[in-house]
């Protein structure tokens, strides 16, 4: 496919891309019928259904602001944008939600449909993929609730909320390059999963989510430095909350970043895909 | 001209020490390798034209799966080639990939998904789907609310109305009750006479020499023999029979003295003493059963038998404790699991009064055997204590031994009769009895 063709670093990108989505394009009913399927599984004969997705959050908020707002008495810095550590913490949250909860289900994803990967014919990759496009629709909802918040309480969006997208596409490709790593290694060590769960919970007390970039010590920045997620959070409270332009060298190395873990991670399942069915 | 070619083809698994040498290993990093290897498959090569029909027969564990894995393109060989030219459709186990809180008719498209089609070609076969699986209203209803049954003939009627080049069965046929047996036949034979190729894994010999043109026989990973079925399907036979009779150990013929009621105390009492299978077995351990033969009349173990032959059925059974009034007997029952017929010792008019400690009793039941239909049937011996109104039982083994049992001749129905028949002529007369009607 791609004999003959000598891809330079700027065309490569764009080729490995245009690559996946032809793909997603050949295997769009199945992936289609996954992601309905997934998201029905999930709230399938609950009385509630889909609010779920919507509730579950905000309990968490009411929480988090009740422990940190009410009883820690903590305000956001006033150049955050915003004096409602509600609306500071929802913002931050959003994205690592999603990450945490692609990520933690894709770990034991290939197990779960171990009857599919062994009996069938059938492109395993897309199971990850398919985890990243339900949960797309849950952040999608959570961002609405978050747009009504702030259109609530600021009364107004900047036009930074365009580059939005650009750092949802980010966040996307990291996790579910993340993803493919992940759940292709959970079916050599079953204890991946658990080793993950460890690990998000960690990383997420290492994100700026409760607090801001400046209250972190000096020494300790390099635990944002090195962290796609952090950026991805200040990214995102940039844009909604500051209303300010995002460092631009900065979203440029994310992007880099989170390319590479994309393809890195394609190419790791790729890579272990074959052993699948001896192993599972 | 070939769909399938299939050359030198081996697969091994790995089988590793610890997880972390697995991952190791497929990462790629360190070099070494700390694995074992367990050949599945070794050295296989044939080729199969389009249109035609394989079975591949096989005992358990023997590739025949693996080999309809890597086919189907789930696996790959670890070694040689295997080309299959074609849309495949594997049937490797009914039902993979349903969900059960979702209804029928969202696993049906579900299912399509996965085998390839999209939601406008389903809806196209969604009708012939909905009429093979036949479970009308329950279409829309969540699929854990099926029979078994139910969800069979669903999942069967989505995988072979894919409209496949290349069908490949496992075993999926054998399950299910006769009206799906039998329909899958039929939608079977109509893929084939359609000109589909179709590879079908089975242990039912019958299907095999019934439905395929040509055939092999897998052991221990080996290709043993291919060819014609008949000609396959008895090598496999012999293979089985010759495994059984080194497997068991079953003595000689004994003679037995004629009006004698008591156990006779043989020093050299020959000792049946394999279970070739347990199904379901219990009873309250007083005495344990050792072994369960069947033998021609010359008390050479045999697996085939001809309806009308003379048997020795041997039952062996230890005593673990002192029992008076043992009983050994067995019952006969067909492949559906109908009780034919049956004896005891007790119901023989053989009875036996006390068996010690330790003490190992062999029954020989010297059977001329009913003609019956052919088939398979098999014999569940038994050991109890008491009398055939009253009895405990000490061990109970479900189709212990099976068997084929052939016929001369047809069976109508369950059994032949045996019937002598005269036929008398006679000219009608004009001022008969049928005329005045």
């Amino acid at each position: 496919m791609r004999t003959g063709r000598k891809a330079s670093l700027i065309t490569a990108p764009w080729l490995i891309l245009s690559n996946f989505l032809k793909k997603i394009y050949v295997q769009r009913t199945l992936i289609r019928n996954f992601v309905v399927r997934d998201l029905r599984a999930r709230y399938v004969g609950s009385f509630m259904g889909f609010f779920w997705s919507v509730i579950h959050p905000i309990v968490l908020l009411v929480c988090y602001t009740f422990v940190f707002s009410i009883i820690f008495q903590i305000r956001p810095r006033p150049d955050t944008g915003t004096t409602s550590f509600p609306l500071f913490l929802f913002c931050g949250i959003l994205p690592w939600l999603y990450f945490q909860d692609v990520v933690q289900r894709s770990s034991t994803i290939l197990i779960d449909n171990s009857n599919l990967v062994t009996k069938t014919l059938f492109p395993s990759e897309i199971l990850p993929l398919t985890a990243l496009l339900s949960g797309f629709v849950n952040h999608m909802i959570g961002f609405a609730i978050l747009l009504c918040i702030i259109l609530f309480t600021l009364g107004k969006v900047s036009v930074f909320i365009l580059l939005v997208p650009v750092y949802l596409l980010f966040l996307m490709l990291f996790t579910l390059g993340l993803s493919w790593f992940v759940a292709s290694l959970n079916v050599f060590v079953r204890d991946i999963s658990q080793i993950i769960s460890v690990l998000l919970i960690f990383w997420f007390w290492f994100t700026p989510i409760f607090y801001s970039l400046d209250m972190l010590p000096e020494r300790l920045l390099f635990l944002v430095r090195f962290n796609p997620l952090a950026h991805i959070v200040i990214g995102y409270r940039d844009c909604l909350l500051r209303m300010h332009l995002p460092d631009i060298e900065v979203l440029t190395i994310l992007a880099a970043v989170s390319f590479f873990v994309f393809v890195a991670g394609g190419l790791f399942f790729r890579k272990t895909k074959r052993e699948f069915a001896d192993i599972l | 001209m070939p769909v399938i070619r299939v050359q030198h083809l081996s697969k091994s698994y790995r089988i590793y020490k610890n997880k972390w040498d697995k991952l190791r290993e497929v990462i790629g990093f360190g070099s070494g390798r700390f694995h074992q290897e367990f050949w599945a498959l070794k050295d296989i090569s044939f080729e199969l034209d389009s249109g035609h029909t394989l079975g591949i027969i096989g005992q358990n564990g023997s590739g025949k799966s693996t080999l309809l894995q890597i086919l189907s393109g789930i696996m790959f060989q670890t070694r040689g080639d295997c080309w299959v030219d074609g849309k495949v459709s594997a049937l490797l186990e009914l039902g993979s990939g349903f969900n059960p809180e979702f209804t029928g008719r969202e696993n049906v498209f579900m299912n399509g998904a996965i085998l390839g089609l999209d939601t406008r070609q389903m809806q196209q076969r969604f009708d012939a789907i909905a009429a093979f699986a036949e479970i009308g209203s329950f279409m829309d209803q969540p699929v854990k609310t099926y029979s078994s049954g139910m969800f069979m003939r669903l999942a069967f009627a989505v995988a072979v109305n894919v409209d496949p080049d290349i069908l490949l069965v496992d075993e999926a046929l054998s399950v299910g009750d006769l009206i799906f047996q039998h329909r899958c036949m039929h939608r079977m034979n109509h893929l084939r006479d359609s000109g589909k190729t179709i590879v079908l894994v089975t242990h039912d010999l019958d299907a095999v020499t019934k439905f395929c043109d040509c055939a092999m026989l897998l052991d221990g990973g080996k290709l043993l023999e291919q060819g014609k079925p008949d000609q396959v399907v008895q090598k496999y036979r012999a293979l089985i029979f010759e495994r059984e009779r080194r497997y068991g150990d079953f003595g000689g013929p004994v003679e037995i003295p004629e009006g004698v009621n008591l156990v006779q105390p043989l020093d050299e009492m020959p000792i049946a003493r394999s279970i070739p299978n347990i199904d379901h077995r219990f009873g309250n351990g007083e005495a344990e059963l050792l072994g369960v033969a069947l033998m021609d009349g010359k008390g050479t173990a045999i697996s085939e038998a001809v309806g009308g032959q003379k048997v020795i059925i041997r039952v062996s059974a230890q005593f673990k404790e002192d029992v008076t009034t043992p009983i050994l007997g067995f019952t006969l029952r067909d492949r559906l699991g109908v009780e034919m017929s049956g004896c005891n010792t007790s119901y023989a008019d053989q009875p036996m009064t006390v068996a010690r400690k330790g003490q190992v009793i062999t029954s020989d039941f010297h059977v001329k055997l009913p003609i019956l239909a052919p088939g398979s049937y098999s014999i569940s011996p038994a050991v109890a204590k008491g009398t055939i109104q009253r009895h405990d039982m000490c061990d109970w083994i479900d189709n212990a031994l099976v068997f084929t049992l052939q016929s001369k001749g047809l069976v109508y129905g369950v059994m032949r009769m045996e019937v002598d028949v005269c036929n008398y002529l006679s000219e009608t007369e004009s001022n008969g009895p049928l005329a005045n009607r």
